[in-house]
């Protein structure tokens, strides 16, 4: 409140005006200073003093004088571009609540408080209120005047009063003083003669109103009062003179005529209203009476009262006379002399420490007037002065209200509602806790209409201060709207790189692409015609102040800048190892092996197992990869247009660098890329380079409208350069898309080693050793320019898709050194086939493969060869047409080839060769079970070609109970006998039974023959006619081995014809000796 | 214009609901971050979610509705109807709670299309 009281007191000074003569002025202006400002440094007046008022007697402590040439104060126009605001990039901006106090310690807008100031200055003296009146009159004259006292009497005619004088307004019999100035410096005058002048002067007006001063009397340095290059010739005697004329005056002329004034102007005040004439004047004649402000009215008079009341701090006499003067005038209807007195009741009850409601009121009836008035400019002097009693008030929610409310009420005052709404804006972050999104919202409305008059800097200022509270908040349309406006604001005040860094913001923002394609167009052309306005200066600034980094330039002169469009949504970099030839359709879900694995088949290559681990899983690798010099690399990249307009971009190129700077690159480029809207397309560019070193791939970059580089930067990608040596290409010469389950082909692989120098040791190693018998050959070396074919049998294996990867492995130069190949091709299905294994019952050595062989689709079928790959012996037993075959297999004996037709591709003999390595790598993938491995070699003739092919059965195995019954049992007996047993009544049957043992160990056991019309277990229930036994039907055998062989017979009686069971047979063996174990079959033989 | 606002004054969920019906352009989200100090400050002293109106903008009105989580439902719209907007709030925030909860839900990837949907058939019943 202190603050305000003070800025009250200041406002509101005793005045003081100043005539002077030409040649007075002009002597004063020999120290730079204007009569007005000479005198200014001792206005203040710092002694007590007492001032009688009609009421009480004030003891003043001191006083400040307001001493002015003109009462006719003009605006400066200028006034707010030239405060323009500093912009600082990296200056103290409120980002959020932590940084307002910060943001608050200084004086954020000099320019209100410029402007603020000389607006206040235009409106003093205004007619319609007299605080600023002045309380006496200084003329001054020099004794260099041609008359010096003809001087004084010109210039104190009452005609060469200011206007509101001859208007009786002012009061005209105010103190008159006359100062005469002697220059010391440049006078001819001797000092009697300059005071036979003042005499006849005191003598002609008056001696006390007479004074005399020597001015530019300089001899020693003295104290500067007025600033630097002012007041220099104005020696310190003069100073205490002039001093000792302001003491003098206040103490004299201005006190006294106060007291004098008042009285007066009571007795004038008190004889108005008592009269009778005035009495029936204000109850019936007032309201025709057209209002005049002139001295001696009974409203002048009062508030001439209250506000020299008011000037020497009467406050209680000032309010009420303040009161009582508006609602006089609220009467005459005179509307801005009624604020102007609510406006001063304000602040004398400020003065007196009030009600704040009281002020409040008054101020806002001093508002409601002026508008009412149509006073805009002093409607906006209500609300700064409204502005300083909030603030002394700490009412920080109600003063942005009223600024508010101020700025959009005075729009005939242009600056007034930018101004306006940014002191809301300040208001409301002022507020605690503070409102700093409506700060930020009220800066952008005033920025906005800073922007609509011209005052770009200013626009800038808010537009910037505003956007640090939006940012990184996704308010995409609000920070659009920023950085669009900021990016023209910069544009318009040649802060072209300011401008670029917007609007290259702007056109990276995710939200550009909701705007029409005009709109986008008009966004693109605008950052285009900044960029070729900055570069067309004769230095471009290579400076982004508010990103704080240095902007790289080509040396063409045109700049790289950070240009997202088009988007790089991937790139990847290829070295010349990472490429791999590839025949066929690339397919993902073909079968495949990793390259790690083929790897670690190769002796010495560990050093390059975490290289291909980037092969396996795309992961980065860690350390610093290596290429020769010369090889070519390719950087490819996916570039995409988000927007609706077509993006043309021109030489795209690679941006690569030594480390140390030097160093010859070769490169290609792209000359010119169409993107239509929305689409995506990759670009694959190559360089080689020149010279061992490291080297860095920094990204890629395009011209654009050939205004500017655009430049996508890469994650740090450093790679070691070495120097050359020879490497080995390799391709396919044929290798087939397709093949079917079986069939078989011959692949060519052609190996060619550079002209460089001769390579060793090298070797191809290859997935899928199933399908090829082998997984790797040894080629040896190879000369300069030197080539070989490789020919390589294939079988395909396992239906279905396979990615087939070669690795070429070489010492070149004593690196070792490696190139892929991989092929992908499919497997078809070719033929079905079915088998059904069992144990003969006629042998107990041999078992019966029941085979089915039959097409995977429409085409003609014929076997060629059935051969054993184990030890087993193959003899047909029977054959149902092309397709079923039975074959007796036995263990043992030599393996014997089945072969139905000659001509046959691979040898008769298929125990070498590539159909036994490829068995042998087939077999990798059964389990070890020892059993039958059948070759099968067909013929397919589909339309009229023929296919050959192998089909390997491989672990055929009998099936074998030996939990049940671990022995083997054949039965050999007739099937059918005629008998007549009307004859020979009982028929003798001989049964010859063959038991092998199949257990592991050697076992014991008893054979029991029983007659059918014993019951050998639950499930056993036979019916008549029966069979018996004759002789010895039980046996027990002693350790038999494994393998071994018994033969026993028996004899059958059977008494009738029927169908018999020779199954009768029952086993109990030591170690289960309560379990009786029967051969689950029958063996019937039927008698006639 | 609806917009759910989250921590840090990051909007998570904008709608034009046409509740407006002068065409404002960008001005929908300066006037509803500006009302955020309003409804902050309310939000602490109000024991209900429903904070009525609470920001004006020229003719253009601010209501806003706070959750337990402290999630802003903020709408612009230029015609009082208080009843409407607050069962169009108490609904959104029915289906916000439903979203949140959902083990599925992505911040990141915002509000699915059902929730959108959802949101501006509530518009349609209480507020157009």
């Amino acid at each position: 409140m202190e603050e305000l009281k003070k800025w009250i007191r200041s406002r509101y000074a005793p005045k003081v005006l100043i005539i002077s003569s030409f040649e007075a002025r002009a002597i004063i202006q020999k120290s730079n200073l204007s009569p007005a400002e000479l005198l200014q440094p001792f206005t203040y007046i710092s002694h007590s003093f007492t001032v009688k008022t009609l009421t009480s007697t004030i003891n003043c402590p001191s006083v400040k004088i307001d001493v002015v040439d003109t009462l006719e104060c003009r605006m400066n126009d200028r006034i707010l571009t030239d405060n323009p605001p500093q912009i600082s990039w990296d200056g103290c901006y409120v980002h959020g609540p932590k940084d307002i106090k910060q943001f608050l310690s200084k004086d954020t807008t000099p320019w209100f408080t410029a402007w603020q100031q000389a607006f206040l200055k235009s409106l003093n003296h205004s007619p319609h209120e007299l605080i600023d009146m002045p309380l006496a009159i200084v003329y001054m004259a020099s004794t260099t005047d041609l008359d010096p006292l003809a001087t004084f009497q010109t210039l104190s005619r009452s005609q060469a009063l200011p206007q509101l004088y001859h208007q009786k307004i002012y009061d005209g019999t105010c103190p008159k003083v006359f100062l005469l100035f002697h220059d010391v410096g440049t006078s001819s005058l001797k000092n009697a003669e300059v005071l036979q002048i003042f005499e006849k002067m005191q003598k002609s007006l008056a001696p006390s109103l007479c004074h005399w001063q020597c001015i530019n009397s300089v001899t020693e340095p003295s104290l500067n009062h007025w600033g630097p290059e002012k007041g220099q010739s104005i020696s310190s005697s003069d100073c205490f003179q002039l001093q000792m004329f302001i003491d003098e005056l206040l103490m004299r002329e201005i006190v006294p005529y106060i007291e004098r004034a008042l009285k007066t102007l009571d007795n004038i005040l008190e004889q108005k209203r008592r009269g009778l004439k005035n009495s029936i004047k204000s109850i019936f004649g007032k309201k025709n009476v057209e209002f005049s402000f002139q001295y001696g009215g009974v409203e002048h008079v009062t508030r001439l009262i209250a506000d020299l009341a008011f000037l020497c701090g009467d406050y209680d006499l000032a309010v009420n006379n303040y009161r009582s003067a508006c609602n006089e005038f609220k009467n005459l209807k005179a509307w801005p002399h009624a604020a102007s007195a609510s406006e001063m009741q304000a602040l004398c009850v400020v003065m007196l420490g009030g009600d704040n409601r009281e002020v409040e009121y008054a101020l806002d009836t001093a508002y409601t007037l002026y508008q009412r008035a149509g006073e805009q400019a002093l409607l906006l002097r209500c609300a700064i002065i409204t502005k300083y009693v909030f603030q002394g008030m700490e009412n920080y929610r109600k003063l942005a209200q009223k600024l508010m409310n101020a700025g959009n009420d005075a729009r005939e005052i242009q600056v007034a509602y930018p101004l306006f709404m940014e002191q809301t804006a300040l208001a409301y972050l002022k507020i605690r806790p503070a409102y700093f999104r409506k700060y930020a919202f009220y800066q952008v409305l005033a920025g906005d209409e800073y922007r609509k008059i011209q005052l770009v800097k200013h626009a800038l200022n808010c537009y910037y201060s505003a956007s640090h509270i939006y940012k990184d908040k996704k308010y995409d349309f609000v920070m659009m709207h920023l950085e669009h406006m900021l990016g023209r604001f910069c544009y318009y005040l040649e802060m072209y790189a300011e401008a670029v860094h917007f609007f290259l913001s702007l056109s990276s923002s995710p939200k550009l692409l909701i705007h029409n394609d005009q709109h986008q167009k008009k966004i693109i052309n605008e950052l285009i015609s900044t960029v070729a306005k900055w570069t067309s200066l004769p230095i471009p600034q290579d400076y982004d102040p508010i990103n704080k980094n240095s902007i790289p330039f080509h040396p063409d002169g045109k700049p790289l800048l950070n240009f997202l469009l088009p988007k790089i949504k991937q790139y990847s970099v290829r070295l010349p190892q990472d490429k791999v030839v590839t025949s066929g359709k690339d397919n993902s879900s073909g079968i495949s092996v990793t390259w790690g694995s083929l790897l670690s088949q190769v002796s010495g290559s560990s050093h390059l197992t975490e290289e291909f681990d980037v092969f396996d899983s795309n992961k980065e690798m860690k350390g610093i990869r290596s290429f020769h010099i010369g090889e070519t690399v390719e950087v490819s990249i996916l570039t995409h247009n988000p927007l609706d307009l077509m993006l043309i971009i021109e030489d795209v190129q690679v941006i690569v660098e030594y480390e140390d700077e030097s160093g010859i690159v070769n490169m290609t480029s792209l000359d010119k890329l169409e993107l239509s809207p929305k689409i995506d397309k990759t670009v694959t560019l190559e360089f080689s380079p020149q010279k061992p070193g490291k080297l860095k791939i920094r990204g890629v970059k395009w011209n654009y409208s050939g205004v500017f580089y655009g430049v996508y930067n890469f994650s740090e990608l450093i790679y070691e350069i070495i120097p050359e040596s020879s490497s080995v290409s390799a391709s396919f010469l044929q290798f087939p898309d397709s093949l079917l389950h079986g069939q078989i082909q011959e692949v060519q692989i052609k190996v060619t080693n550079q002209v460089i120098n001769p390579i060793n040791d090298l070797c191809i190693t290859f997935s899928h050793p199933f399908m090829f018998g082998k997984s790797q050959i040894k080629l040896g070396d190879l000369n300069e320019g030197e080539e070989k074919v490789v020919d390589i049998w294939l079988r395909g294996e396992f239906i279905g898709f396979h990615t087939i990867k070669f690795l070429i492995t070489y010492l070149s130069q004593g690196i070792l050194r490696y190139t892929r190949v991989q092929s992908v091709f499919e497997v078809k299905p070719s033929v079905k086939i079915q088998t059904r294994y069992e144990s003969s019952w006629k042998n107990p050595n041999e078992n019966i493969l029941q085979l089915f062989v039959q097409p995977a689709f429409n085409a003609e079928l014929s076997l060629k060869q059935l051969s054993s790959l184990t030890n087993h012996s193959l003899r047909i037993i029977k054959t149902l047409g092309k397709e079923i075959f039975y074959l007796a297999v036995k263990t043992g004996d030599e393996a014997q080839n089945i072969i139905f037709e000659q001509d046959w591709l691979e040898p008769v003999d298929v125990k070498s060769g590539f159909c036994w390595e490829v068995k042998e790598a087939l077999k990798k993938f059964t389990n070890s079970d020892p059993g039958l491995d059948l070759l099968i070699s067909w013929e397919l003739i589909i339309n009229q070609t023929r296919v050959q092919g192998h089909h390997y059965l491989l672990n055929l195995s009998l099936y074998q109970d030996k939990q049940a019954i671990p022995l083997r049992m054949v039965i050999d007996a007739p099937s059918e006998i005629s008998h007549d047993f009307s004859a020979t009544p009982v028929l003798l049957i001989p049964v010859k039974l063959s038991l092998k043992s199949l257990n592991e160990k050697s076992q014991s056991f008893n054979l029991e023959a029983y007659d059918s019309n014993v019951q050998i277990n639950e499930k056993d229930i036979q019916k008549p006619p029966h069979l018996w036994w004759s002789g010895n039907t039980c046996t027990r055998f002693e350790k038999m081995d494994s393998g071994e062989i018994k033969i026993i017979e028996f004899t059958a009686l059977v008494t009738e014809p029927g169908c018999y069971n020779l199954n009768r047979f029952c086993f109990t063996f030591d170690s289960e000796i309560t379990k009786k174990c029967v051969f689950p079959y029958q063996h019937q033989i039927l008698i006639n | 214009m609806f917009l759910i606002i989250g921590k840090n004054d990051v909007p998570l969920y904008e709608a034009n609901l046409g509740t407006v019906r002068k065409e404002i352009g960008h001005l929908n989200q300066f006037i509803i971050h500006a009302a955020l100090d309003i409804v902050d400050e309310e939000a602490a002293n109000s024991p209900n979610m429903y904070l009525k109106t609470v920001d004006k903008f020229n003719e253009i009105y601010v209501s806003a509705y706070v959750t337990a989580g402290n999630i802003r439902l903020m709408l612009v719209h230029d015609s009082r109807n208080e009843d409407g907007i607050r069962n169009f709030f108490i609904e959104v925030h029915e289906n916000l709670i439903k979203a949140l909860m959902n083990p599925m839900f992505d911040l990141i990837r915002g509000f699915s299309q059902p929730f959108d949907t959802r949101v501006k058939n509530a518009a349609k019943r209480f507020l157009i």
